[in-house]
């Protein structure tokens, strides 16, 4: 089955939307079929401005997405907690790219797991 | 009379003026309780070296895993504002340290698989200080804790039951901790420094207070530095400007060492003692 990839973005853009290094609290996500790269949603990440629990809403958005796979550039300890919680497999890129380019160099095998 | 020391700003010389106040009225020999409402960091033991005679741990209410299996109904993560539990299909995580207590969720449960039980924050400590003797009570989160205000909640309750002149050493800021410090005070002394930051705090929990309907006094501590922004901006809201307490070096070695202050600078006492007498004023009570 074709697996659902979601990237934290600054902005929402579709594949070139700018990457977020940060997870929880990352302007939005940009959530794709990684088989065919059509983006199914575009999110904004309404837990952005939360004092806490921005990570753990984020997590549940990811869920509720049926996401598989994450891409970010960093992850809280309770986003971490909530998103292995929800199955979800984390993977980091640097900051600077964009969701293209992050698609891209998973499937390079260039990401590395979180 | 309930008087909150607040400030915005940290470090303006709020737990130097409140005990300080329950000093002078303990000497003149009104039955005053201090209450350290900042609860973070508690300092006012080490200026009034109070004898401890109750000291209890205190808790809030956070959702538990019952023994009943989860439906996966996930009405618990829909019901939360705080995303403080999470569901899965078969099963929930609970993250203790941004719940908040409410309950909803284990309300929302269809399956009644969430229950509640009790989870310790942080320690409260009720004594008194003799010579001159000061009711005592106060504070202390556990490390790590993000939310303090159900802890200081319980502080503050006592002031409610006291019928002496009562100060309650409020933390600085202006957020639920604050507020919970402050909100059932007849009065909210703001202890401010003429500074940029000092400005920009002060304004902050002058909102605050009229937000909540809350009657202010003001003091300006290290009243000779910075400029004069803080002293117009006072002005300005009309807010009663009972002292300005320049900076003496006395009191700073005294305050260091954790001397009473006004027991080594005459001049530092009678900027006390004047606070003091208006604050009682302001009150309604006789000095």
């Amino acid at each position: 089955m074709a697996k659902t990839i979601a990237i934290s973005v600054s902005r929402t853009n579709g594949l070139d939307s700018p990457l977020d290094p940060r997870f929880g609290r990352a302007g939005g996500y940009i959530v794709v079929e990684q088989d065919t790269r059509t983006v199914v949603a575009e999110l904004e990440n309404r837990f952005a401005g939360f004092a806490h629990g921005a990570g753990t809403g984020a997590a549940g958005l990811m869920d509720q997405q049926n996401v598989d796979i994450i891409i970010s550039g960093r992850f809280g300890p309770k986003a971490e907690q909530a998103l292995a919680f929800f199955g979800v497999e984390m993977w980091t890129a640097p900051e600077g790219i964009t969701v293209g380019e992050a698609l891209d160099r998973l499937a390079a095998g260039e990401l590395e797991r979180w | 009379m309930i008087v909150a020391v607040a400030s915005g700003k940290g470090g303006t010389g709020k737990t130097l003026v409140a005990t300080s106040l329950a000093l002078l009225w303990a000497e003149q020999e009104r039955e005053v309780t201090y209450l350290d409402a900042d609860v973070e960091e508690p300092n006012g033991h080490l200026f009034l070296e109070p004898e401890i005679q109750v000291e209890e741990r205190c808790g809030v209410p956070v959702p538990t895993l019952g023994t009943q299996l989860c439906g996966g109904h996930a009405e618990c993560q829909r019901i939360c504002s705080f995303n403080a539990i999470i569901a899965s299909k078969r099963n929930v995580v609970v993250f203790p340290e941004l719940c908040h207590g409410c309950g909803a969720c284990v309300h929302a449960c269809p399956e009644g698989f969430l229950m509640e039980e009790t989870r310790s924050i942080g320690t409260l400590r009720i004594g008194t200080a003799v010579d001159p003797e000061i009711g005592y009570g106060a504070g202390e989160i556990d490390v790590g804790e993000a939310r303090a205000a159900p802890l200081i909640e319980r502080v503050v309750r006592r002031a409610t039951r006291l019928d002496g002149p009562t100060i309650i050493d409020a933390p600085p800021g202006t957020s639920c901790n604050a507020k919970a410090a402050i909100e059932h005070a007849d009065l909210v002394l703001l202890v401010t420094e003429p500074t940029p930051f000092g400005l920009h705090d002060l304004a902050l929990t002058v909102r605050l207070t009229e937000a909540l309907d809350l009657k202010v006094a003001a003091v300006i501590n290290r009243a000779d530095v910075g400029d004069g922004k803080v002293r117009d901006f006072i002005d300005g809201k009309g807010i009663p400007l009972l002292a300005e307490i320049p900076f003496d070096w006395t009191v700073a070695e005294a305050y260091a060492r954790s001397k009473h202050a006004f027991e080594e600078s005459a001049s530092f006492r009678e900027k006390i003692a004047d606070i003091g007498s208006k604050l009682l004023e302001l009150g309604g009570i006789a000095s």
